[in-house]
């Protein structure tokens, strides 16, 4: 984001200054300014270790004031530049938490949601002792969960529209592939409903019994509880079925 | 529903986690001791392990970094291919100018590196028409990356890239280096932009039955003329071109000729490098008529004589490719609707070239057994999910076909939310599974426009529309806007959202508010303020349904003092309250300027759900458009109407008809029906019937100025006075007027000048000879 101004205020200095004066305008929370001295550090002085340092300050300072993209092209600069240096793990954690500060609705496009699941994978992978792991995992399972909403939202859309078998494998990859989030009672749900307006009984008492086993006393329970009652039946599992065999570990 | 987004946290909450930054004071930290990565040696030992690696030349990256790169590691075999590989890989990363690798003693491993400089600035000089803000950005490059040759060379091209895609096909790059200290480098593009390259003339050879001009409006290639200079598809563009190859095809084929193709497209740039000279070489080749048509099943037990009525080409007409694969469609759709979900509708063509001919069969077949696994949407970060996947003609789980895929290609592209549509077909989980992929790019569906205009219906007008197609991506519709002419003032606003409820029904809504100066023919200024909804559907492909309501305030107010008595007691506000009912059969090839096919609409409203005004409007239009030649066509129409109030209510003068002007030519709007004679008043009818013939011609004129010309006949008559007295006229007498006209596309907006003579008339009628109006948007 360096403007032709910034170019024609190019002065040469010692690394020290330079590196000081970087430091005192991000604590001051000029990033901008912050990003400009930084990087002049790089370019003035590439091959003093505070090079090194300044890049991934730098980076910092583009994540400070939400510029993601430049962070994570400046954190992959590091990353490519000092693949062995001690503070890489940190540049991993940067780009990973840059791509989830962007992800967007359920609604839109989840190719962030996916990048981002991906990098916080390999922090805390890769990088188990850092004290990054730990926030990376969080994060992680946040993520898994918004791709879970993901799939339910695009279930429901054909739920609303009449589709109802289009609907079904949606919320069965719910179930079967983010068994652990938080979506997967109101799947079962909405599998009970499924099934009921397509006149499969038993897999419908099957995904309510898996329910209230599972998820006793939640209100998604309860609704398909008397969703089942009004069509005259009541939850049982069918052994048979893939909803079972996929809580097995549970049960 | 329930969504996790609430659970992210705000960025920057990892503000501690940020490496302490070092104080400058304060010596350097040391770089941590790498752990030495353990490696087993599992394969031969015929070569001695490496005891250590030694790495010379680094200046800014760290030994390690080097080392991370190699394959081989300290007590792996230091083995002629490994060392191979470690050169090649350092090579790979780009970070340096020059590596060897060699042998030291008998174990150590010895990488001498010689480091590619850095860039220290990037400078752009001798640009004007493209600014270094618009260039940064397309190339790979940056201050303080490693400079290597490729990249330069790569950057070059794609600024060229960029020059050219702004018609500038001169443009040459020089990359220059200045050497700094610290192995430091800038870059500098030395640009040369030359001049603009607009092509100039586009010329056909081989084209008997079309003219050069005519086919020149059927491609998206134009050439340069003074007066379209706010267009800019007269740039040469190579991709253009080759898509203009395949219109020209899609053109012919349509017409009959079978077996057209293009022999050559040549683009010549001119000696000045100025202009480029497009020449398409066609062969025309002959042009057929359909022989025979048949239907054949490959399926078991499949009648083909069940689809036989969908198909759209018959015996005699011309072959045409779009009729052709209109029919693909049909019978693939028609026949999985019978149960056969998987359908493949092959076109075989015959042809016979002593009647010239075609015959063709459509096979039926049993295609792939592969279902869509899943419909992905990538790339729509501001449209929704739903606003896309509605689009498509398939869903999850249903079987694969290929006409429905194209349809629903065809469908989100008609959207126009997005710059461009992709929709692949990859594969699914398992060999019988396809898993649908729609790639798209977001656009701008914003739109601000402002005009000008007259007419002589209003007199001089302006106007401001603010429209967003596409709101909150969410696929809706809302506009706003205002017309303020010397006889009109409007403002609307207007909302629409194409499927209501998810279903495929339109709901609009809108508001308005309009102010009319009528005392022209009337005596007074009219005044309408209100709401509508409306519900509007599609029953099959061709009939349409819409179900609305309004509710109106009209105010008949400022009645001249020597306006007709029964304008005067006119004068107050009403209460509308109506529904409406619509219904049409639409087969017209288009709905802004048809060509070819039929329509048929009947409209009624019912007004007296409360409010004062009580009546039962019903009208009646019917259209037919034949194509007699090339850019010649025939159209007739007609129009019946009538009103009725009921309830002991009199009807209202905004209620009923006013026909002349735009409805009737060559007489003024309410130049024709009930009059008060005395004050010379249009009182307005309660019916009338209006049947117009109209033939549409080319002027002769250059093709591209887009001047038509017309030649019209209006027949009819308006009658029904609501009043009865002893200087009302109400005649139901034919009243005929025929005239010429013409329509120019200016490049400042739409003309039409219209010039009709009444020469059946009534007496008491107002004519009007001459109808001008003239409209723009910028």
């Amino acid at each position: 984001c360096s403007s032709n101004k910034e170019e024609d205020t190019y002065v040469e200095a010692p690394v020290e200054t330079l590196y000081n004066q970087a430091t005192d305008a991000m604590l001051a929370g000029e990033y901008s300014q912050a990003v400009r001295l930084f990087d002049e550090v790089d370019r003035q002085h590439p091959y003093s270790v505070w090079a090194t340092k300044a890049q991934l300050m730098s980076a910092y300072s583009h994540y400070l004031q939400d510029q993601f993209d430049d962070t994570i092209i400046a954190a992959d600069r590091f990353i490519q530049l000092h693949p062995g240096n001690r503070d890489v793990a940190y540049a991993y954690y940067l780009k990973a938490i840059s791509f989830y500060a962007q992800i967007a609705d359920i609604e839109r496009d989840q190719a962030l949601t996916d990048l981002s699941m991906k990098s916080l994978e390999e922090v805390y992978r890769r990088f188990p002792e850092s004290p990054y792991a730990r926030d990376a995992r969080v994060k992680y399972d946040l993520t898994r969960d918004h791709l879970a909403g993901k799939e339910m939202e695009v279930a429901r859309f054909y739920m609303r529209s009449g589709h109802y078998g289009a609907a079904l494998s949606r919320f069965r990859v719910v179930v079967e592939k983010f068994q652990t989030t938080s979506h997967v009672p109101e799947a079962l749900l909405r599998l009970t409903e499924c099934y009921l307006a397509i006149g499969i009984k038993n897999e419908a008492q099957t995904a309510a019994a898996v329910l209230g086993h599972n998820f006793p006393g939640s209100r998604w329970y309860e609704e398909a509880y008397s969703l089942l009652t009004g069509a005259k039946l009541e939850p049982r599992a069918d052994e048979g079925s893939w909803m079972s065999r996929a809580f097995n570990s549970v049960f | 529903g329930p969504t996790s987004k609430a659970a992210l946290p705000p960025p920057g909450s990892t503000l501690a986690q940020a490496p302490a930054a070092p104080n400058a004071s304060a010596p350097p930290p040391a770089a941590a001791p790498r752990a030495p990565v353990q490696s087993q040696s599992i394969s031969s030992t015929a070569y001695p392990p490496a005891s250590q690696i030694r790495v010379e030349g680094t200046q800014r990256i760290e030994p390690d970094t080097v080392r991370s790169y190699l394959t081989i590691k300290v007590g792996d075999p230091l083995s002629p291919g490994e060392i191979d590989k470690s050169l090649k890989g350092l090579f790979a990363t780009g970070l340096f100018a020059d590596v060897s690798v060699g042998v030291d003693g008998s174990s150590t491993l010895v990488v001498r590196v010689v480091e590619n400089p850095i860039i220290n600035r990037i400078a752009f000089e001798g640009g004007k028409k493209l600014t270094e803000k618009e260039l940064l950005p397309e190339i790979q490059l940056r201050p303080r990356v490693v400079y290597t040759r490729t990249k330069v060379q790569q950057d070059v091209s794609r600024l060229l890239d960029v020059y050219r895609r702004n018609g500038r096909f001169a443009a040459t790059i020089e990359p220059k280096i200045i050497e700094l200290d610290q192995n430091r480098v800038d870059l500098v593009f030395e640009i040369n932009e030359g001049e603009a390259t607009t092509v100039s003339k586009i010329t056909f050879i081989g084209n008997k039955e079309f003219s050069d001009s005519t086919l020149r409006t059927e491609l998206v290639t134009a050439e340069s003329r003074w007066y379209r200079f706010w267009a800019s598809d007269d740039s040469y563009d190579p991709d253009r071109v080759a898509y203009d190859r395949e219109l020209l095809r899609r053109f012919y084929q349509s017409e009959g000729y079978a077996d057209f193709r293009v022999v050559s497209s040549a683009a010549e740039l001119g000696p000045d490098r100025k202009n480029f000279f497009i020449t398409h070489v066609i062969e025309e080749g002959n042009r057929y008529k359909i022989g025979k048509v048949e239907v054949v099943s490959q399926l078991k037990e499949f009648d083909p004589a069940l689809v036989k009525e969908y198909i759209r080409v018959k015996e005699g007409d011309w072959y045409s490719l779009s009729d052709s694969e209109a029919t693909v469609s049909q019978l693939s759709q028609r026949t999985g609707n019978l149960g056969y979900a998987f359908v493949e509708v092959d076109p075989q063509i015959k042809r016979n070239a002593e009647d010239q001919t075609i015959d063709i069969t459509y096979v039926i077949s049993e295609g792939p057994k592969v279902y869509v696994e899943r419909i992905d949407i990538v790339g729509n970060v501001r449209t929704l999910d739903k606003v896309v996947r509605r689009e498509f003609r398939l869903v999850e789980g249903d079987a694969f076909n290929s006409d429905k895929l194209r349809r629903s290609e065809r469908r989100i592209k008609d959207l126009t939310f997005f710059k461009s549509v992709q929709v692949t077909q990859e594969p699914g989980s398992a060999a019988d599974k396809v898993v649908l992929k729609a790639k798209v790019e977001e656009q701008s569906t914003g739109e601000l426009s402002v005009g000008g205009g007259v007419s002589t219906a209003d007199g001089p007008l302006g106007l401001v529309q603010v429209r967003e197609r596409n709101l909150m991506g969410r696929g809706q519709d809302l506009s706003v806007s205002t017309t303020l002419a010397a006889r009109r003032t409007q403002f609307d606003i207007s909302f629409t959202e194409p499927y209501f409820l998810d279903r495929p029904v339109a709901f609009t809504t809108d508001l308005f508010h309009t102010r009319r100066d009528l005392t022209d023919f009337s005596s007074y200024n009219w005044q309408s303020t209100g709401g509508s909804f409306s519900f509007n559907y599609f029953i099959t492909e061709y009939w349409r349904q819409r179900l609305g309501y309004t509710l109106r305030r009209d105010v008949v107010t400022d009645v001249d003092s020597d306006a007709s008595i029964y304008i005067k007691d006119q004068e107050g506000k009403t209460i509308s309250s109506y529904v409406t009912h619509e219904l049409a059969y639409d087969r017209r090839d288009s709905r802004i300027s048809p060509t070819e096919g039929y329509m048929v609409r009947v409209t009624h409203d019912v007004a007296g759900l409360g409010g004062t005004a009580k009546y039962i409007r019903s009208k009646l239009r019917g259209e037919y458009h034949l194509p007699l030649a090339d850019e010649v066509v025939l159209s007739l129409a007609g129009d019946v109407a009538n009103i009725t109030g009921f309830g002991g209510e009199r009807l209202r003068i905004n209620d009923r008809f006013f026909v002349g002007g735009d409805t009737f030519r060559g007489f003024s709007q309410g130049g024709v029906g009930p009059r008060d004679t005395k004050s010379d008043d249009a009182l307005g009818a309660k019916n009338y019937a209006v049947n117009s013939v109209e033939l549409a011609f080319p002027s002769g004129l250059p093709k591209d100025l887009g001047i038509s010309m017309l030649v019209f006949h209006d027949i009819g008559t308006a009658w029904g006075a609501e009043d009865s007295g002893p200087d009302i006229r109400d005649s139901t007498k034919l009243r005929a007027s025929a005239g010429v006209g013409f329509k120019w596309q200016s490049p400042f907006g739409p003309i039409r000048v219209d010039v009709g003579y009444p020469y059946l008339k009534d007496e008491f009628d107002d004519t009007e000879f001459f109808r001008f109006s003239f409209g723009t948007k910028f």
